[in-house]
């Protein structure tokens, strides 16, 4: 095992799917065509790259969304949680929960991993008890 | 063609909802809420295992084993339950009433509820096709979906003509001496592989079928059903089948011809738009009455 590596995180399916995700970016996505969304976020880069790359500050990102994504980032209030998202998803679209359930928490970690979306501490703080 | 959201619930309205759902797997058929689906499924015909769970954790486990009539015998299945719930347990199974008579008569089967909840129910049944079936409920709280809905529903299907399969929403059935090659359970794209000796058909069927046509039209989904070493044999032609529930669907037909002339070989595929489920529907199969055959089975409901 590696040295200095932080002991990971252990959050329970249930944890998760109370969780409330919010928006980091008060960004409404714009629609291109039918189905297709276009969501603009400004660039902030992180890591390495927040270190020795001097962005301008008005570099923006965009990120393709269709209608399920669409529906997931509106739902991604602060308010709904993670659970409601997926019956949400599962409802409109006549997909079973386990169908839903997988591709709303891959899209939600993928929105998480980009920056877009982040859990409020109090949900934080309940996951880690 | 677009659908609104109103259009879409429209549609779907024409097919009546159901507080429960089939699932069928290697030759079984039980009807379970419809907030529980498998993820887990293991094994083939002869012994394998099933594990059903609702967004909060595992609901039903399955577990099935070849055995001969002459093995069943009431010591055995209480040993199953044993294995499962310990001597207690096997001890309080009992077998359940004669609806007719309303008595408990000794039989096939055993069943233990747990006096306490959060508990395991078990339920131990040898079926016709000389398999021993175990399910294991997790009982949250004292009802009656175990014994109401999935052992009032709980059916050997393996010597009918056909054998339905249910599993994530993919619904059909398949000549039964077809047996289950492979199987592959994405989110939003469920296939399942049946051969015998020489025939084969693949059904596959993905969600949701408006927006996957926006990317892909319908001619390039079948295009991509090319078997490699196949070439197609002419162009697509449209094709229209009834499902057995009645409705109609549209779509594309391919034939597809062994490249190399070794070996004699056909194959045919279908993809269909189901309108009304949002479904695309695609099938290969070795022969087009198969395909037919098959197709007109998915989606509709298998009891």
């Amino acid at each position: 095992m590696p040295l200095f590596q932080d002991k990971p995180r252990t959050t329970t399916p249930a944890q998760t799917l109370d969780a409330h995700p919010v928006r980091m970016f008060d960004a409404e996505p714009r629609e291109q065509s039918a189905g297709q969304w276009r969501l603009t976020v400004p660039y902030k880069p992180v890591g390495w790259a927040a270190r020795f790359l001097r962005v301008p500050q008005d570099v923006t990102k965009t990120f393709e969304l269709d209608d399920l994504g669409k529906l997931v980032w509106d739902a991604c209030d602060g308010k709904t949680s993670v659970r409601q998202v997926i019956r949400t998803l599962a409802a409109r679209y006549h997909l079973n929960e386990r169908e839903a359930e997988v591709s709303t928490l891959a899209f939600l970690r993928t929105l998480m991993r980009k920056g877009l979306i982040g859990i409020p501490a109090k949900d934080a703080k309940d996951d880690q008890k | 063609m677009t659908l609104t959201n109103a259009s879409r619930d429209a549609l779907a309205a024409q097919r009546p909802p159901t507080a429960t759902q089939p699932f069928a797997w290697q030759g079984w058929r039980l009807r379970v809420p419809r907030s529980w689906n498998a993820v887990r499924l293991e094994g083939d015909f002869a012994k394998g295992h099933a594990l059903l769970a609702d967004m909060d954790g595992p609901r039903l486990g399955v577990r099935w084993r070849s055995m001969k009539a002459k093995e069943i015998d009431a010591e055995l299945l209480r040993g199953v339950i044993r294995a499962e719930a310990g001597d207690d347990a096997a001890r309080r199974a009992k077998p359940l009433p004669d609806p007719d008579t309303n008595s408990e008569v000794p039989s096939d089967h055993l069943l233990y509820v747990d006096r306490e909840v959060p508990g395991r129910d078990v339920f131990v049944s040898w079926m016709g096709s000389e398999r021993l079936v175990e399910l294991v409920y997790h009982a949250r709280r004292r009802d009656d979906v175990l014994r109401g809905e999935i052992i009032a529903t709980f059916a050997d299907t393996s010597h009918a003509n056909s054998t339905p399969w249910a599993v994530l929403g993919l619904t059909c059935a398949v000549p039964s001496d077809l047996r289950l090659k492979s199987h592959r359970l994405n989110a939003g794209d469920h296939l399942l592989e049946f051969v015998d000796a020489k025939r084969f058909v693949v059904v596959r069927q993905v969600a949701l079928a408006e927006m996957a046509l926006r990317r892909t039209p319908l001619a390039k989904w079948l295009a991509q059903q090319k078997r490699a070493g196949y070439r197609a044999t002419g162009n697509p032609s449209p094709i229209e089948l009834t499902l057995c529930d009645g409705r109609s669907i549209s779509g594309l037909i391919g034939r597809f011809r062994r490249r190399l002339r070794l070996r004699s070989g056909e194959c045919v595929a279908l993809a269909l738009h189901d309108e009304a489920r949002d479904r695309l529907i695609l099938i290969d199969a070795s022969d087009e009455s198969l395909a037919r055959v098959v197709a007109q089975t998915v989606g509709c409901d298998v009891d």
